[in-house]
């Protein structure tokens, strides 16, 4: 199964790619996406992913299509899902 | 007292006179500072109903606990009077060295009221209150004039807070700067100022500035130091509020085109990415700030070559999207005249956005408007526009209104594309799509503001389902007000906020040891929805009814027309449901007033008599 991470802001910044496409199994789940995130993008541990944890580091957070925020990471993806993976501390 | 000086300056320019008065520490507790504070003595002090830009209108400047002492991101002022651009309140926050220096010449906050006879500008030097003749300075922009005040006094630590020419023709949505770079910049308390025929507050400060203990102060300082160089603080460092830009674009959140399309075609070129590539010249901060978010942008070439003018979100949506610019050097130009002649970018750029659709609707044709042609995109005209509004010339005269009143007299349904709140025009929330948010902004008291009510942290951050409304949404929209006035009051800036893990535990521990005045974490929370039902008083005493916290026209009827929120607006039956809801959650009638029972709970129970609550 395909998904595509968009990258945004310090992510974007630290990877100097706009998204990232993810080869994945079929029943993976977004906790899947993360933890091969960080196995391609070495850049983000630390900064946007907890490397230890496979966890986004606070306030980084995973909205998909743009549509809703997943509430955890034990959430299925589908099939051609765009992963938006943001910094949701908004206001400027 | 410690962190506070427990003294109030008045300055009465009719009569050139000025007097200390002290407060006490229950005022100090009961309204924090800041915002909080400035919006009590502006209470007291003002009739009711007073014209805003009449000599009886009080402009009130006051500090939080914090200023002048090491508390990161505490060295800030609230500046109140009634907004002469909403009718309402009129509150803005700004930061940096000139709330320093007002602390340590002695005061918590000055008030001045009157009308000075001729330009003046006043110079605090600890304790002796200077009129000076501002005469000179008529017509200088706001850097000129920190330069020439400071040349004069010849000491490079006095800090200045002045208008630029906006305020002296008195733009409804002039501004007030200081230190050069800083803005309290909406709803035109520059306007105010000018009205006073006040050019400038400078102050020299020499006095020390005591904290209640010192050691536990400085332990909680360098903690909260080393936190704000942490993740939590990282996207105002280094990409700065513009890393918004493309979040809310891929949401379809980005008002463009005067909001007729929530994404903008052209959003990676008037990206925080884009930006920081091409245009970022150096990353500043503010007095006592560890963060440093001021991206300050510089144009090297082109017809805008020179250009430099710091560059945030709103300033960015406002004069780039929401005019459909999307040549960044016109957006550095357009930031740098509205800083130098004292207007607040957002309603520039609101205003223009307005203008831009009238033009291109047949509303205003070229010669309306001195031969411009003001599509959507021309930067050529919009740069020129900006001249004209803040000189108020030619058709700048009605654009100086502000949206509101251009389109009441424009007419020919013109209103129905007026984008703002209470006459404020709107920050960079497309909430068609973000319903929590559209609440929010609808019920700010100042008009519609992100700031004052940041209601997009639980659409954006997932914690409800932004495309909907449901109960729930206006006690989330309650709440994110009664923070957003803590940190207004105490005052804290809200980049800092991420850096708290238990934020009314970790605030009223640093404020009663800066201060010795204890507050618990319980009385903390009390106290900011004490400021907010304060300021709705404030409103309801000006003739506030339910019908002012309303939502533009566009955003009832107009659903946005692509992108992932495509088909999104808010039907009236939901914005009343939210409206009830938000009430409720306040302890509020249906009509939006407080019961007697909330306000004595709140210990405004004094006040209850002045909005005719029995």
């Amino acid at each position: 199964m395909k998904v595509v991470v968009e990258l945004f802001g310090l992510a974007r910044y630290l990877v100097r790619r706009k998204e990232i496409r993810l080869d994945l199994p079929e029943d993976a789940t977004l906790r899947d996406v993360v933890a091969r995130l960080a196995s391609q993008t070495k850049e983000l541990i630390g900064q946007v992913i907890d490397g230890k944890r496979m966890e986004l580091i606070e306030p980084y957070s995973l909205n998909i299509n743009g549509q809703y925020v997943a509430r955890d990471l034990s959430m299925k993806v589908n099939e051609d899902d765009r992963i938006l993976l943001l910094f949701t501390a908004v206001g400027g | 007292m410690f962190g506070y000086t427990g003294n109030v300056l008045y300055v009465d320019l009719t009569v050139g006179k000025s007097k200390v008065e002290h407060i006490s520490e229950e005022l100090c507790k009961k309204y924090l500072g800041g915002v909080g504070l400035a919006t009590r003595l502006l209470y007291d002090l003002n009739p009711p109903n007073v014209d805003p830009l009449s000599p009886d209108n009080t402009l009130v400047f006051a500090l939080g606990a914090f200023a002048g002492t090491m508390v990161p991101t505490g060295s800030k002022h609230g500046i109140a009077a009634k907004s002469p651009l909403t009718g309402f309140i009129g509150d803005s926050l700004a930061s940096s060295f000139w709330s320093q220096a007002l602390r340590r010449a002695g005061y918590d906050a000055v008030a001045i009221k009157g009308r000075a006879e001729k330009p003046t500008y006043l110079f605090i030097d600890d304790n002796v209150v200077q009129f000076r003749d501002a005469k000179h300075l008529w017509g200088k922009g706001c850097l000129e004039t920190d330069n020439l005040i400071k040349e004069e006094i010849g000491d490079e630590i006095t800090s200045v807070s002045s208008i630029g020419p906006a305020g002296e023709t008195l733009v409804r949505f002039a501004c007030i700067t200081n230190d050069r770079t800083r803005q309290a910049g909406r709803t035109g308390l520059g306007a105010v100022m000018g009205s006073k025929n006040l050019k400038a507050v400078a102050i020299r400060g020499t006095k020390a500035v005591q904290v209640a203990k010192l050691d536990e102060v400085m332990e909680l300082c360098l903690d909260l130091y080393e936190k704000c160089q942490g993740t939590a603080t990282e996207k105002y460092r280094i990409l700065g509020t513009p890393s918004n830009v493309l979040v809310l674009n891929r949401l379809a959140a980005l008002p463009t085109k005067n909001w007729q399309q929530a994404t903008f075609e052209a959003a990676e070129k008037v990206s925080g990415e884009y930006m920081l590539e091409h245009y970022v010249s150096r990353i500043t901060a503010c007095s006592s700030c560890p963060i440093a978010c001021e991206h300050i942008c510089t144009v090297k070439d082109g017809p805008y070559a020179g250009s430099v003018a710091p560059i945030d979100y709103e300033s960015l949506y406002a004069l780039g999207p929401d005019c459909y610019i999307d040549y960044f050097p016109a957006i550095i130009k357009a930031a740098e005249l509205c800083d130098h002649y004292g207007m607040d970018t957002i309603s520039t750029g609101g205003v223009i956005a307005w203008a831009m659709e009238c033009y291109e609707k047949g509303l205003f044709h070229k010669n309306d408007l001195d031969g411009l042609e003001l599509n959507f995109g021309n930067h050529e005209a919009y740069v020129q526009l900006i001249h004209q509004i803040a000189l108020r010339k030619g058709i700048g005269n009605l654009l100086a209104e502000g949206v509101k009143r251009a389109s009441e007299k424009l007419g020919k349904g013109s209103e129905q594309f007026a984008m703002h709140i209470k006459g404020l025009e709107l920050p960079g929330y497309d909430v068609r799509g973000l319903k929590t948010t559209a609440l929010g902004l609808a019920i700010a008291t100042r008009g519609g503001c992100h700031n004052r009510s940041p209601s997009y942290e639980p659409d954006v951050k997932g914690k409800v389902d932004r495309f909907k409304a449901v109960k729930g949404q206006g006690k989330l929209a309650m709440e994110q007000e009664d923070f957003a006035a803590l940190f207004d009051s105490l005052i804290l800036c809200k980049f800092i906020r991420g850096v708290f893990k238990d934020f009314y535990a970790e605030a009223s521990k640093l404020y009663t040891l800066t201060t010795g005045i204890e507050i618990t974490a319980r009385e903390l929370k009390k106290t900011g929805e004490r400021i907010c039902n304060l300021k709705k008083i404030f409103n309801i005493r000006e003739g506030w009814t339910r019908k002012d916290d309303h939502l533009p026209q566009r955003v009832m009827k107009d659903p946005i027309p692509f992108g992932v929120a495509k088909g999104a607006f808010v039907t009236e039956a939901e914005f009343d449901f939210l409206l009830s809801d938000y009430y409720e959650a306040r302890g509020w009638d249906e009509h939006g007033i407080p019961s007697k029972q909330k306000l004595i709970e709140l210990e405004l129970g004094d006040l209850a008599k002045d909005i005719g609550v029995r």
